[in-house]
């Protein structure tokens, strides 16, 4: 490893940040519902897998690129709303394991609605010639996908903050997330904070569905797992129920994962994965409400 | 102990109430602002409220006392909607709102100053403001915010900090003014006074009268028996979840056994 030069080095740099941005979005998804809600929505995946066959659909209609994303973002962002409609809602007010289970089933079902009616293959998507494209700074190659990817990010975070500080949408997100019973009691209606919540999580997923799913090329019923294992991860580590630490947990679980790649022999390769987790054990050890030590991550859901 | 209080002026006035749902919109309301009768409410299985009868009419402040656990936060909670009645009902300006959510009592009128302040510790002075305007009431926050720091000039100067790094009485002011956003016709007070310093306590009863003066109806419940009846006009004491003593605040306050047979306070 110490054979890395700065240049090689730098590329790696480049790819923690693209990769890391992706869990970013993916954590700040998980975490905006369990910031609200004090639940897991084990579905998120499926909102990404969603929203990338949508891309396939749009695409396959002829549409351009350009309306493909917005389109396939705002897809993530209904199913979202759709679920919470036909799954969540009727279970408000149960325990926390009911919706965890409920979000479980709600994933079971849509990868097999996907895998007997839409398609049991993986489905190249065909993303558009520039994300393979590349370019040189010095001796680094870098994709112009992974710096879309990267400056996407950043803008939608600059967006995120603006809203949760100035919107009185934002702003009511951020006290039900403190304090959901007194939001309720200051005439904030719980249905709307609560669908709000979800449309911001599955618009999250889209977007994160064209980075990801992009960068693969391809979509299948189950493209979803691991976008949720990482999105999971990134928002645990950050502290459950904190936005600011999910995009830090991101982007740390990246670098990691980047780390790892680089320095293991190949023969070790294959322990990458378990020695990433074995660091999220550590660093949950070491700071049990996570990195960012805000948010408690005490079940919070009140009688809704 | 004299129960002749209980026949006093508004338990007998029940009879000759107006008959209730013959309220129609163009006609307002001249009845009490908020009736419960014989409400009752409870947890799973323990009853909490075992027929509570109160009555707050318009430009009153009434105040509800007794001991810890006799069923005064519940009663507040109740008629906001977060606890579910399950027995009687909440006249609210002539209407039962049985079946409206919390968020629609606070769009009918009533707002709450919870136990604890319950202020939202991580987001500024400013915003715990504009979330108490509620979606509904953002087109006048400029006017109403204006209106709660000339009541409360401290909050102007802290305006753009943390409500959590405020102290205890300007914690409290916030979750006044948080309540006054949207603009009550009715504001319930769940024990203001709690946990400050004597000389707080004094400015924040001052604050109630401030608050009458202007117009708004006041259902305070209080363990400071004395500064309550003080200011408030009629008073309930509850016990385990019955109204034991009613009158006005100079019946209650000429009532002699008042701490020690009714309350709890100086029985050892």
């Amino acid at each position: 490893m110490l054979a890395y030069t700065f240049a090689e080095g730098m590329q790696q740099v480049v790819n923690a940040l693209a990769l890391g941005s992706v869990y970013a979005l993916l954590g700040l998804g998980v975490a905006a519902i369990f910031s609200v809600l004090g639940i897991v929505n084990f579905a998120h995946g499926e909102l990404v897998t969603l929203s990338g066959f949508s891309m396939l659909l749009f695409a396959t209609l002829g549409l351009p690129w350009l309306l493909i994303v917005p389109l396939a973002i705002l897809t993530g962002g209904l199913a979202a709303i759709a679920i919470e409609l036909v799954a969540f809602r009727p279970v408000r007010g149960a325990p926390v394991e009911t919706f965890l289970l409920t979000s479980l089933g709600v994933s079971i079902v849509i990868q097999n609605l996907l895998l007997m009616f839409v398609s049991p293959r993986p489905e190249d998507l065909h993303a558009p010639s520039w994300t393979d494209a590349t370019f040189r700074v010095g001796g680094v190659v870098v994709g112009w996908f992974d710096v879309a990817t990267i400056l996407t990010t950043f803008l939608i975070l600059i967006l995120l903050t603006t809203f949760f500080r100035r919107s009185i949408y934002g702003l009511a997100l951020r006290a039900a997330a403190e304090d959901f019973s007194m939001t309720r009691m200051v005439g904030l209606k719980a249905n709307s904070v609560i669908t709000l919540a979800f449309f911001l999580s599955g618009l999250l997923a889209g977007v994160a569905a064209f980075f990801y799913l992009g960068t693969l090329g391809q979509v299948e019923y189950d493209s979803g797992f691991n976008p949720l294992l990482k999105g999971f991860i990134a928002a645990v580590m950050g502290g459950l129920g904190s936005l600011s630490g999910a995009v830090v947990g991101g982007y740390v679980l990246a670098a990691m994962e980047i780390f790892f790649q680089v320095v293991l022999p190949s023969a070790n390769t294959p322990f990458e994965a378990a020695i990433v987790f074995g660091m999220v054990i550590l660093v949950l050890l070491l700071r049990p409400r996570g990195l960012s030590g805000g948010l408690s991550a005490a079940m919070k859901l009140e009688r809704v | 102990m004299s129960r002749s209080l209980l026949q006093g002026r508004f338990f007998g006035s029940q009879c000759d109430r107006a008959p209730r749902a013959a309220v129609s919109a163009a006609v307002p309301f001249d009845g009490p602002i908020l009736g419960a009768r014989a409400l009752e409410a409870r947890y799973g299985s323990v009853r909490v409220l075992h027929g509570v009868d109160v009555e707050v009419n318009r430009g009153e402040i009434v105040t509800l006392l007794g001991s810890n656990g006799v069923g005064k936060t519940t009663f507040i909670q109740t008629v906001m909607g977060m606890v579910t009645q399950s027995g009687g009902a909440i006249l609210y300006e002539g209407e039962d709102i049985r079946r409206l959510s919390p968020e629609a009592r606070v769009l009918k009128g009533l707002a709450i100053c919870p136990e604890g302040r319950r202020i939202f510790a991580n987001m500024t002075v400013e915003d715990n403001l504009r979330v108490g305007a509620g979606f509904h009431r953002q087109a006048e926050f400029e006017t109403n915010r204006a209106r709660v720091y000339e009541l409360f000039p401290k909050l102007k100067t802290l305006s753009v900090n943390a409500a959590g790094y405020l102290s205890g009485g300007e914690q409290q002011q916030l979750a006044v003014g948080r309540a006054l956003m949207s603009e009550p016709k009715l504001l319930l007070m769940d024990e203001p006074s709690l946990g400050l310093a004597p000389k707080i306590v004094q400015t924040i009863f001052e604050l109630i009268g401030v608050l009458r003066e202007q117009g708004v109806t006041i259902l305070l419940v209080e363990q400071n028996v004395r500064q309550a009846l003080r200011i408030a006009d009629r008073g309930y004491v509850l016990r385990n979840g019955r109204v034991v003593l009613a009158g006005t605040a100079e019946e209650l306050a000429a009532e002699g056994h008042l701490e020690t047979a009714y309350l709890g306070i100086g029985k050892d």
